[in-house]
């Protein structure tokens, strides 16, 4: 397997608090991983320190085998795509426009060109925004704003994708048709990484699953070998039905055990 | 679309130049006639070292204000920043009044802008030292607010120290701006601060609008927020810094003139950086004309009470369309 991304024992300290403690993540090409844990486990900082945002006290992040930190900020920007968490744009740009701001770090700003057109259209189309082409992105609900966030990491096309929760505040239907369009991007070889909440999707969609605990990563690997009845006591206080529904794997929280 | 607004204020700061240079005592038919007769008038004089400068440098002013304004308003993501949140304005104050008190500025006459102009650097390296780079918005605002405050202090004491209470009406004019008896000294003493400060905001537009979706977004695209951060900051600095110094305070150019062009440029903050810049100059020449015509008791209406005067209705106008659609 060739590890587009990797971290090799991360720690953060953020404040006085350790969040990130002695984690190692490697992210294969070809592979859709989900980051799971509960709230506060430290799924965003560890986001962030795989894209280089946040610098690990300890530890280094290496992006197709090259230190992410000798890696200038543009060539990094052409291979690594990152979705923060939350749904922010601070001016009332077009949806268009916010979906073409993917193409700057290929040097695209004002003017695009066929190929920067070609992969905003192709990204509006994944993420199904297409019709809101026109529309002020602020005037969008939650759910349709995410999307058109996610385009715009789409539209980097960059071998590497890191997405904090991606799927919040979307319906059902949203969901299941963005994970298809993710599944489908891994299997054409790309990487990435999704941060999720829900264990469900994370176990039919998913390659491997990263348990983050308090900071540390608790459990990785399959699914199956991940979402193991200890783990999810332990990680989220839950017990939760596994299954098989049309050949694939399912997995319903059905009760909280003690706090998580 | 795009197109005509370019145009459209390209047009308007043409003929606003051309009223300024029209608008006075001495007419321009006179001053031509006198240039192409015997110059025994010194009306071409007058319209060539006085009202040609001064022109030119309410251009300028404007521009810089306009132009810093939308750079801090992209950099904080937040339509009501202004210029002078950093401390420059305030800085500017302090030094010309500094000049003004000591005596300095009746020595040599550049003493004043000069002194504004250094009174603004130091106090934008106070404020960016004090804060660090690294810090958050928040941070630097606070630390502006805190240098601004001390200045006004500074001011102050400086007001009630002063020796005779004409010095003080100096100050207060002087505080309220204008660009009454300027010459090309000040235009060759603000240009080159204000070309690299324009240079610096200039350069940091791409990031200005990768930052439209967030620091970490914007760092993940390429663009180092700390970088952003420091082209902004100083750049804005240079700019204010010498506008004030030679104009004295302006208030409310740099808020507005991003305001009126936000919805032109379709919000785009890189593109904005450009359009305000001239909406700025078109503005303040126009204020500037305003207060030839508007003479009091003998005295130009002051450039900053004017400005002040249509800005805050302006602000009333903003308030009641936030609360009706947000912006």
């Amino acid at each position: 397997m060739v590890s587009l991304l990797e971290g090799r024992s991360l720690s953060l300290t953020l404040g006085k608090r350790q969040v990130i403690d002695q984690v190692s993540i490697s992210l294969a090409r070809g592979q859709l991983t989900g980051i799971i844990g509960c709230n506060g486990a430290g799924k965003s900082s560890l986001l962030g320190l795989l894209s280089g945002y946040r610098q690990p006290q300890a530890g280094e992040v290496f992006l197709g085998g090259s230190a992410l930190t000798q890696l200038t900020p543009a060539e990094r920007a052409k291979r690594l795509a990152f979705l923060p968490q939350g749904q922010v744009v601070h001016w009332p740009l077009s949806v268009e426009r916010v979906v073409a701001l993917g193409r700057l770090p290929h040097g695209s700003g004002m003017k695009l060109g066929a190929e920067d057109r070609a992969a905003v259209n192709q990204a509006m189309t994944w993420t199904n925004v297409g019709h809101l082409a026109a529309r002020n992105v602020n005037a969008l609900s939650g759910g349709e704003r995410g999307r058109v966030l996610l385009a715009r990491a789409l539209a980097t096309q960059t071998p590497v994708l890191l997405a904090d929760e991606p799927l919040a505040g979307l319906d059902p239907g949203c969901q299941l048709r963005l994970m298809d369009v993710l599944r489908e991007l891994a299997n054409d070889g790309m990487s990435i990484a999704l941060v999720l909440h829900d264990l469900d999707l994370a176990t039919r969609y998913c390659d491997r699953l990263c348990l983050l605990h308090q900071g540390r990563l608790l459990a990785e690997g399959s699914p199956e070998t991940v979402l193991t009845e200890n783990n999810l006591t332990c990680a989220f206080g839950i017990k939760a039905w596994h299954g098989v529904i049309d050949n694939r794997r399912c997995l319903v929280p059905i009760m909280a055990t003690a706090s998580g | 679309m795009n197109k005509l607004v370019w145009i459209g204020l390209g047009l308007l700061i043409m003929m606003l130049s051309v009223v300024s240079m029209l608008t006075g005592p001495v007419s321009i038919f006179d001053a031509v006639a006198d240039w192409r007769g015997d110059r025994s008038q010194e009306w071409s004089i007058i319209l060539w070292e006085i009202r040609a400068p001064r022109t030119v440098l309410g251009l300028l002013v404007g521009a810089a204000l306009g132009l810093a304004g939308a750079a801090m308003q992209g950099l904080l993501r937040n339509p009501l920043a202004e210029p002078g949140l950093l401390g420059a304005s305030s800085g500017a104050a302090l030094g010309a009044v500094v000049a003004l008190y000591s005596g300095l500025a009746a020595e040599f006459y550049l003493a004043l802008p000069l002194a504004g102009f250094c009174g603004a650097i130091l106090m934008s390296v106070i404020v960016i030292a004090l804060a660090g780079l690294q810090a958050e918005m928040t941070v630097i605002i606070l630390a502006g607010a805190a240098g601004s405050a001390l200045c006004a202090a500074l001011i102050a004491l400086v007001l009630n120290f002063s020796p005779n209470p004409n010095a003080g009406y100096e100050i207060m004019f002087w505080l309220m701006g204008s660009l009454a008896d300027r010459s090309w000294d000040e235009v060759y003493l603000a240009l080159p601060p204000m070309a690299v400060g324009a240079v610096l905001l200039l350069f940091a537009g791409k990031g200005l609008l990768a930052m439209s979706l967030g620091e970490e977004t914007a760092h993940s695209m390429g663009f180092s927020p700390a970088r952003l951060r420091a082209l902004v900051l100083i750049g804005s600095s240079l700019l204010v810094g010498s506008a004030v110094s030679v104009a004295g305070s302006i208030g409310f150019i740099g808020l507005v003139a991003p305001h009126l062009m936000r919805s032109a440029v379709m919000a785009d903050p890189r593109r904005l950086l450009p359009a305000a810049a001239l909406a700025g100059a078109a503005l303040l020449l126009s204020a500037d004309i305003g207060t030839r015509l508007l003479v009091t008791q003998g005295q130009e209406l002051k450039l900053g009470v004017l400005t002040a005067l249509f800005g805050s209705p302006f602000f009333f106008g903003l308030v009641l369309r936030l609360r009706s659609r947000g912006w």
